[in-house]
């Protein structure tokens, strides 16, 4: 019993280094991972929907493809479309049931303000709330936006608000301490799935 | 001297148990997580750019994955204290004399028992949530669990047996 109480005794020495390290150096960068100053002031469209009470993260890719072959693999963003083009396997841990799909489809190519996409399977979902063709597609306040660099280079910008948290102590614990890991990962994982297939195609 | 473990020691060194069960159930998904991923994200960003992300994604699913068992290390705390004392109680019921293969039989039944209760009550939770379609979903959740459980408990129910033949002799 001594060498499983030494156990779990070390198992949180290495975790309290783990959340140490991730509050100093991780978090920080992570929060505005790859964009630029001038990238994480820039105005988007859906910014009039982000509350004060809500933390904001800009994170930006450099893809080398133009607008037009990114915008596809954008446009059929959700569960019940063509998936979020990240790790399905961890998403699907949590029964959100998705499939990234390895084509574009057609059918979902022509997103509408007001309509719906699921995070996950069944329940978990969001009304996209701006649009514009190879441009940029907005999910409440969440954004992505492309900008060109040139004919065939592209910087992909996403923009985040958090759910409310700065009222809550209960939010605050489940937001920093679950979600805004395993959202920087499912996020950074999107954009390089969309990189990935934009550059591929 | 005391012939019999008493049900706080047994809930005790059940939660003991629990716990440690999932600590090292969690550094076993934080390896293949960031494996996983790191080399997802190796084969698709320029060298140039890729230290940053992997450190920042393995960073991120080490420290989420250890909050995340945290939390189950109070629920599983709990649901070890009351297995342990079960177990405790079973084997001194139906095992009197010590025996090591009927100790084994018995941590076996308990254990198969304990974990069709365990499943049942997250059904009635959590009802179709509960899926099977992917292999990632069923491992996770429910067959890793379910062997660790089983191999902890049948183990826990031997050291318990012995203890208990020692402390009779």
């Amino acid at each position: 019993m001594n060498r499983i109480r030494q156990f779990i005794k070390y198992t949180f020495i290495f975790y309290a280094l783990i959340a140490m390290l991730y509050w100093v150096f991780i978090r920080p960068a992570h929060i505005s991972w790859g964009a630029t100053a001038v990238e994480q002031q820039m105005k988007m469209p859906a910014d009039e929907l982000i509350s004060a009470n809500r933390i904001v993260s800009t994170r930006a890719i450099s893809i080398d493809a133009s607008k037009e072959k990114i915008w596809p693999w954008i446009a059929q963003t959700g569960q019940n479309r063509g998936g979020f083009n990240s790790y399905y396997w961890l998403e699907n841990l949590f029964a959100a049931r998705m499939n990234n799909a390895d084509s574009i489809v057609l059918k979902w190519q022509s997103p509408q303000p007001r309509d719906t996409v699921y995070y996950g399977g069944g329940e978990g979902y969001e009304l996209i709330s701006f649009v514009k063709l190879n441009h940029y597609y907005s999910l409440g306040g969440w954004t992505l936006y492309l900008d060109s660099i040139n004919a065939n280079h592209t910087r992909l910008i996403v923009r985040y608000p958090s759910m409310e948290v700065k009222q809550s102590n209960f939010a605050k614990l489940y937001y920093y301490g679950l979600f805004e890991p395993l959202h920087f990962i499912m996020e950074s994982g999107m954009m390089m799935g969309i990189k990935q297939k934009a550059e591929e195609k | 001297m005391n012939r019999t473990i008493s049900n706080k020691t047994a809930a005790c060194s059940g939660a003991i148990i629990a716990v440690a069960a999932v600590f090292a159930y969690s550094f076993f998904v934080m390896l293949y997580a960031i494996i996983r991923s790191s080399v997802s994200i190796s084969s698709i960003m320029p060298s140039t750019e890729r230290s940053t992300i992997l450190w920042a994604n393995g960073f991120s699913m080490a420290y989420a994955v250890a909050v995340f068992s945290l939390l189950m290390a109070v629920i599983s705390s709990i649901a070890g204290a009351m297995v342990g004392i079960v177990l405790t109680k079973v084997l001194r019921w139906c095992n009197p004399y010590f025996y090591f293969n009927k100790a084994v039989l018995i941590s076996s039944i308990t254990a198969l028992v304990s974990l069709l209760l365990l499943y049942l009550l997250l059904y009635l939770l959590l009802k179709e949530r509960i899926t099977f379609q992917y292999a990632e979903t069923f491992l996770f959740w429910y067959a890793i669990p379910a062997l660790i459980f089983f191999i902890v408990v049948v183990i826990s129910g031997v050291k318990v047996t012995k203890q208990m033949q020692a402390k009779k002799i």
